[in-house]
Formats: structure tokens, sequence, C-alpha cells
């Protein structure tokens, strides 16, 4: 058993870069960002955004070559042209430093932002001091020089020459620090800024920058490159005037052999007084699946890895659709795969005759197309792509959920949600969540290890069906727990909470889907209208961080500035909880949606309603 | 100050000693005038201290306990200060007014703890640490646990998260984060920060030996999601009556864990282990104190104080 938040234990953050390289699988987005220019990459928790800017330091580089120095394929990525430093940051550290303000809060804000930019000056030096040491060791330079003039520029009073020293003269920085502002010395603070050397209060670059600039002078010809990559971690939660910085830079960076590769939530920042513009100063790369195929060859991949990595030999040797079967909802990719699915005979077609003889309004659907109820086939491999193929979750999640008397039945654990495709769709692609379901799923098995007919391992669909209902629960619990942290005041329209918003959403689809009227293209999605308050916005915001709504842009690689106008879903990970099917269904506004919810879906006259 | 000797004294040591300062908080629970009805019924030289303050929260001061407990207060000589329960800011700068400008000689604070908001007794101990002009300080807690009543398994939305000011290490984002965090009715408050802060390690500690069954069985199941993610070697249980000996399981794995880990100190459950949590931290620097809150969304429940006092003396020197 693993200890781990909502999968949290498997967050590059913790992980080096060696072990970073070693459970590293490519994406074509890592391609996106070896290249040569500014990048941004755009993501909830978990997609991988760490894991992707570790990988571009040369320690991580080197690993990965050296484990697939014997594969005969090339590489699926080219290296990087720079040199990258990875600048890290995490959640309790950005807080302590906002919070600043609260702990001092008899000085101006200018002075807390003072503050805030020594320590973040310090954290970015730390870092980048490190990963230059790595490189002198690593080229056997001389590093007398170099330390030499380093001490010089930023005005350190120590006198050996070395690295070890000058970190921990910038490791002092903060210790001193807290002791003053836990403290409220306000004289204690000021005495150590004063002497500081300048670098440590400008802006959020010119301390690395000069660093850079240093080695470029000590090294000229002796560093196999002449690009540097500063890559700053969770941008999202930094302070507003580091946020600024870092993105207005992005444009404005006067150093062109100094990239910059950002991680930022899947919603690019607004306000900028100098926004840059994806395409002419950075590459936004989006890390998330709006559609589930998209994230279907890294999840494969993935799983593939994984089962070769444990420890049961039995299922090292086996596949992702011998180990994990195939999901009911899955996609008939094939023709033949079609043809038998839809077989008189079928599981399919029994469930359409069994489902029709209840449900009017899919009996209705049905006739419409010219199918007996009674015996909905066709011979027509086109029938069956274009119809059968577009109402089969719907069907399925009816015939799974209403009973005889079109009421929902109560379900603990449902047996729709299991098999490979159901764990793909439910993780999003997030690979944190894709380890952490495989894990589970794969404890589970060694706890009571089931076999096939053919002597293969494989994990039976109720015990898959118990997990992922069990893992969307404790998604849903961390939903419950998370704040909202909005000045708006609460709007009953959005609910008190985050979770409720979510609940708010999803019960509203499940009406749509599991309703009185069978459509082909049900509401699945939303649209941020005008009339959205500032409250609805904050939680939309706060959503689409975490992961429990996910943005649909108009191609694969969209991301969105503003919410308004913009459209989103829910996660799949909460799928088993309201019943939804693993697909993107049309979209309304959300204010239509919200001032629906209270209206019964009997009405036929009601926007769902398809003519037929 | 440095933190120089933590001990367990008994309560007859507490009623026999005439204080400079008395602490008390008034809310809504009978439970807040508990201990100062003890001592007034006494009738003990602690009950004649010099000076007695009760910080009243800001918060549902309409209630109509309060009301009663800031009568009673008052009747016994206390002086009612208005304080919100998420500010440091205001009990610091309470405290600053009341021991800045007093003697130079040993000062016996005695603080009850057991209504109060955690952030005031934290600010108390980061005050005195920051204070450099007493020779000593001995301030003496005090803990009276509530009676069991069922606990409300709604959960209220997490509204702030942070660092308890006074109590943030500010150290680098180098070493992997390590949650060591107080078990207790409030779930959702530790599963939101689990989350929030995303930890590479997360430690419980619950209330053990001593503790009443009641409480046990439902701090179980109302965690049962959390806990069942932390693997048993990294679940404690503390002596809730002895809180020496907590201090001591805690400090020594916080120590363990900072060789490899920034210690993030998560006070929930008995206010026995959030104070714990701030002698840890204000002991050894690197270590940081968090504090998750439903702010406005809180509703009061009214908690009856136990028949149980539990003292804490902590002695304070330059």
């Amino acid at each position: 058993m693993s200890n781990k938040t909502f999968y949290g234990s498997y967050n590059a953050r913790w992980m080096n870069p060696t072990e970073v390289a070693n459970s590293f699988v490519p994406l074509p987005q890592f391609r996106q960002l070896t290249h040569s220019g500014n990048s941004i990459l755009l993501g909830p928790r978990g997609c991988g955004k760490t894991t992707l800017l570790k990988m571009l330091t040369p320690q991580a580089l080197k690993t990965w070559h050296e484990r697939h120095v014997n594969d005969k394929n090339s590489s699926p990525f080219e290296n990087p042209d720079f040199f990258a430093i990875y600048i890290p940051a995490d959640a309790r550290w950005l807080y302590e430093i906002e919070n600043i303000e609260n702990c001092l809060y008899f000085i101006e804000t200018e002075e807390v932002e003072v503050i805030q930019r020594v320590l973040v000056a310090a954290s970015s030096m730390h870092a980048s001091l490190s990963a230059v040491q790595s490189l002198c060791r690593n080229l056997r330079l001389d590093e007398k020089e170099l330390c030499t003039r380093i001490i010089k520029s930023y005005d350190f009073r120590i006198s050996g020459p070395n690295f070890e020293d000058i970190i921990y003269e910038i490791a002092k920085i903060p210790v001193q620090l807290k002791a003053a502002i836990n403290f409220k010395k306000r004289d204690k603070v000021n005495h150590i800024i004063e002497n500081l050397s300048p670098f440590f209060i400008s802006h959020i670059l010119e301390a690395p920058l000069e660093l850079i600039r240093v080695v470029n002078q000590v090294y000229e010809d002796e560093i196999p490159h002449n690009k540097w990559a500063l890559c700053f971690d969770e941008v999202e939660i930094s302070p507003d005037w580091m946020r600024q910085e870092l993105f207005e830079s992005l444009r404005s960076l006067e150093n062109q052999n100094v990239l910059l590769k950002l991680t930022c939530s899947p919603l690019l920042p607004t306000g900028l007084s100098s926004a840059p513009n994806a395409g002419d100063d950075f590459t936004a790369i989006r890390l998330w699946h709006s559609h589930i195929p998209d994230a279907d060859d890294f999840c494969t991949a993935y799983t593939s890895q994984f089962l070769s990595g444990v420890s049961s030999d039995e299922v090292r040797d086996t596949s992702p659709d011998i180990f994990f079967l195939t999901s009911p909802f899955a996609e008939d990719k094939s023709s033949v795969k079609s043809k038998t699915s839809y077989e008189r005979g079928s599981h399919f077609y029994e469930l359409m005759q069994e489902l029709a003889e209840y449900d009017k309004s899919f009996r209705k659907l049905l006739e419409s197309k010219h199918f007996d109820p009674a015996d909905p086939f066709s011979e027509s491999v086109e029938v069956r792509d274009s119809f059968f193929r577009k109402i089969k979750p719907l069907a399925m999640l009816r015939s799974e959920f209403l009973d005889e008397r079109m009421k929902k039945k109560h379900r603990k654990s449902v047996s729709l949600y299991a098999g490979k495709e159901a764990i793909y769709s439910q993780s999003e692609g997030n690979p944190r969540w894709l380890k952490g379901i495989l894990t589970d799923l794969y404890d589970a098995w060694k706890s009571d290890p089931t076999y096939n007919k053919d002597k293969q391992p494989y994990i039976e669909h109720r015990v898959q069906r118990v997990i992922l209902n069990s893992v969307s629960r404790r998604f849903e619990a961390f939903l419950k727990s998370t704040p909202v942290l909005s000045n708006t005041p609460i709007e009953n329209n959005y609910g008190e909470s985050l979770h409720d918003f979510i609940e708010i959403l999803g019960n509203a689809f499940k009406d749509r889907y599991l309703g009185q009227l069978f459509t082909l293209d049900p509401v699945g999605s939303i649209k941020v209208d005008p009339n959205v308050s500032q409250r609805g916005i904050d939680i939309i915001k706060k959503a689409v961080g975490v992961g429990a709504l996910v943005y649909i842009g108009k191609s694969p690689q969209d991301v969105a500035r503003n919410i308004v106008g913009e459209r989103f879903r829910i996660s799949f990970m909460l799928a088993s909880i309201y019943r939804l099917p693993f697909r993107t269904y049309r979209e309304t506004s959300l204010t239509t949606l919200l001032d629906s919810r209270h209206s019964a879906q009997t009405n036929l006259f009601s926007a769902d309603f398809e003519e037929v | 100050m440095n933190l120089d000797k933590l001990r367990s004294p008994t309560v007859d040591e507490i009623f026999s000693t005439k204080y400079d300062l008395v602490i008390c908080a008034s809310g809504y629970e009978s439970r807040s005038f508990a201990f100062a009805e003890r001592l007034s019924l006494a009738d003990c030289p602690a009950g004649r201290s010099e000076r007695k303050i009760a910080f009243g929260f800001e918060e549902n001061a309409d209630n109509e306990q309060r009301h009663e407990n800031d009568r009673r207060y008052k009747e016994l000589g206390y002086e009612i200060v208005q304080i919100s329960s998420g500010s440091s800011e205001a009990s610091w700068d309470k405290y600053n007014g009341l021991l800045a400008n007093g003697s130079s000689a040993n000062n016996r604070i005695l603080v009850d703890i057991s209504s109060m908001a955690r952030s005031w007794y934290g600010s108390l101990i980061s005050y005195i640490a920051a204070t450099d002009d007493r020779s000593s300080y001995t301030i003496d807690f005090i803990y009276i646990p509530s009676r069991f009543s069922e606990p409300d398994t709604q959960g209220i939305p997490n509204a702030h998260a942070g660092p308890v000011q006074g109590f943030s290490s500010f150290g680098l984002p180098m070493l992997p984060t390590a949650l060591i965090m107080g078990i207790g009715f409030d779930s959702y408050r530790s599963v939101g920060l689990k989350e929030d802060l995303d930890p590479n390690t997360a430690i419980s500690f619950q209330a053990g030996p001593g503790s009443q069954p009641e409480f046990d069985y439902n701090v179980e199941l109302i965690n049962e999601e959390l806990l069942h993610n932390i693997p048993n070697k990294y679940r404690f249980k503390y002596p809730i009556l002895d809180p020496v000996a907590t201090f001591n399981i805690l400090d020594s794995v916080a120590v363990g864990l900072s060789h490899t880990h920034q210690v993030v100190l998560a006070s929930f459950g008995p206010k026995i282990f959030s104070l714990c949590c701030f002698l840890v931290a204000i002991r050894r620097p690197g270590m940081s104190v968090w504090r998750v809150s439903a702010g406005h969304n809180a509703t009061p429940k009214n908690h009856v104080a136990s028949e149980i006092i539990i003292p804490t003396r902590t002695e304070w020197v330059i």
C-alpha cells in the first residue's frame, strides 16, 4: 500500500532526474518542449508537467539515452540544444511566501514583495548554482575562477571560492529571514536584505541571468552549448508579481540565448500588461486530452511499461488487453469487431432488444431509423458505424441504470466502469492518475490472483469496478476538501463549494443521459456564458486546475485564456459517480443548465428532445 | 527565548500557583468556561491571579451560550477581548500589550486552550520565543477534553489553508515535504491539506491511550479513507493524557524526517496535539505548522467539558 494523496506520491517533484528518466514514457509534447524556443506547459495536477521539465535536464537526458542505447527505433525526441536548469517550487513554499503578508501585517505591500523576491531569488540561485556545479564537474572545468567571479558579482562575503560555500551562503538567507519574519523583527529583516546584492531584489530573472552571463564569460568556448533554459515550475500558484514577470519575459527577454520553460494550470493567465502571444513569443503545450482517443497511445505505452516493471513474472509477460480485458464501453475500432459486436445474438443486440421493451423513447428512436425494436440489426457496416456505435454508450448506461419503470437504479458498484478502456478514460491520460490506478489494480490482483482459461493472469471486471469506483470516490473526497479561495460571496446557483458545483453539473448531465428521452446527442458539456458571475468563474478556474473540469478546445492544442466563451466537461475520473459515458457530448450554456436543473426532463419540447 | 523545560505538573500545582496572567477563551462551547469555573469554585491562588483575560471570538458573538460565558467571565473579574479566530496578529498585539512592559523577573502565565483558537496560543508561543526582555517565563497550558458527542459527518468546505503565523519555515523547496497530521473529526481538513500540499510522505498522529473509546472508533471511521492510504508504519498513537510523552514522540518522528524532508506539522485533532506541534516547531528550525479552517462556513457546536484536566508546564529562558 503506498502513502498517497490522490496519487500524490507518484509526483515527479520528489524524484531526482535519474528516477524521472527511468520511468519516462515519451509524449509527443516532449518533442515540442525540446525545441529551441520559449514554452508554457499547461495542464492540471498530475498531467506530467514537472516530469517533462525535469526530463530536459542533462542528467535526465543522459540517463534516458543510456537506458535506450540499444533501442532499434530512433529516439522519439532529439536532444535539446540548450542547457536546462530546473527551478523547483512546491505548494508549501509558495503558500509560505504568500503568507508573509499576514505575518508582517504591519509593513507595506511593497516591502512584503521585496522579501518575497529575496526568497525566490535564493531558490532560483540555489538551483542554478547546483546545475552549474554539475556542469563544471561533468566537463572537468576549473571552478576556481568561476566561483571567484560569482562571489564578486553577488557581493558574497566568503573567502573560499568554491561552489559548496556559495550554495551554503545562499541557503542561509531563508534561515535568517525565517526567524526575523516569524518573530516580526522588521529591523532585522531590513538589515538582512540591505546586506544582499541588488540581484536578490531585482526582476525575477536577474539573479540567474547574471550567473549565466558569468559562466559564458569564464568558459567561453569550453561548454558545448550556448543556449540555456530556465525551467520554472508551479507558476500558477506563484505570487502575482512573479507570474507577471515570467510571462512578460516570454516577450521581452533580451538575451536570445536564454529560453524560458514554464508550467501553468490549463488556463493561461489574464490581465498581463503586455500579454505574450502564443506562436510569436512562446509555444503553448497542452498536456490534457479533451477527447479520450487522444490519450490512447500514451495510455497504452504507459500501461505496457508499467506491466513490464511489476514484480510478478506472469504479469510482466502479459499485455494490457489480456490483463485488464476490454471495457463494455469500448469503441469498436475495426469493422470486424464492429460486425461481431452488433450481430444477432451479441451482447449489445440483446441489450437493445431488452431496453426497447421498456424505454419508449429508445424504441421510438429505433423505429425512426427503420429498425424493428425486436430485431435491431443491420448488415450494413456503414449503419453500424454511424448509428449503433453512436447509441451504444447511452444505451448501455440506460440499460444499466434504469429499471423497467424507467426509474433510476441505485448501485454501489457498477459493471460498466471496468476494463482497459475504462481505465484509460477514467485516468484522462493523466500519468499520475494512471499510475495510481494501475498500482491499485495490480495490488488487488496480487492479493487474490486470477487466471483465464489459457492460464494468463487477468483482473476480473468485478474487482476492477470496485477499485475504479473507489478511486472516483477518493477524487470526490479530494474535491470536497479543496477550498475555493474567492473574495466573492457564495451564491446558491453554484453551490457552496467546488464539490457542490461539480455535483450540480454531474447530476444535470446524469438527468439528461438517464431522462425520459433518449437523445442521440444529449448535453454533456458546458459553455461559460457572460452571465456567469465572478464566483462561478473562480470555481471553474479551481475545478480546471485540479482536473475536475476539462477544457475542450476547437483543436487538440487549443488553450484558453479566458473562461467566458469556453467549453468544459466533467472529468471522466468522476464518470462512475455521475453515470457519465466516456464521450464528449454537445454543449449548453452554463446558465441555461443551472436554470433548468429544477425542471423535470419530461417536457417534450425541451431543447434536448431529438426530432425523429 | 528558548523552550528549556517541559513537564506535566499536577492539577494541584496549577491551582496552588498565583499567576501574573490567566488567559482563557469565551466562545459558544459551555466547555469555554469550565476551567475558569473550577478555579473559582476551588477558591485557589490560581483563581485569584493578578490579571485575567478571556479572548472572545468575534465569530458567532450572538450565540446564546457565548453570552452566558461572557457574563460569567465578567462576574469573575475577567476582561473580555474580542478577537477573530483566524487572527494571530490581533492576539500577538494583545500579548505585546500585556507582557511588553512588565517586570523583568519570571512571569507566570496560565492559558486554558480547551476552547481557544489554535492561532491564539500558537501566537503566544511564537511571541514568547521572540521576546528577549525577560529572564524567564513559565507558561502553564490547560486542556480539558470534551465529552464525546456524535461528530458532524457532513463536512464543511475548507475556506483557509496555510501556515500559522509565526510558524512558517521558508525552507527552500529542495527537499520533499513530509506532512505530519493530527487526526480528529475534521477529516475534510486533513484530506484537503494533504491534497493541497501533495507531500511525499504523510504521517498520522491519533489520540491513543487515555482517549475515550467512542472518540477512537469515530475518528477511525470518519478518517477511514485517509488512514487507508497511510501505511501502518506511518501511523502513530499518542497518549492524550501525557503531553510530555506526546511531545517526545512527535519531536522524535519530526526530527527523524527532517534530515531528508521539509517537515510540515498539521495541528488537527485534540488541541493538546496542536500545542505539541507548536512546541516542537519552535524548538526545531526548518519545520512549519499549518492550519486549515472552515472560516465562516463553520457551524457552532456546543462541546461539554469532561472531568479531566490535562496540564502542561513550559519553562522558557533567554
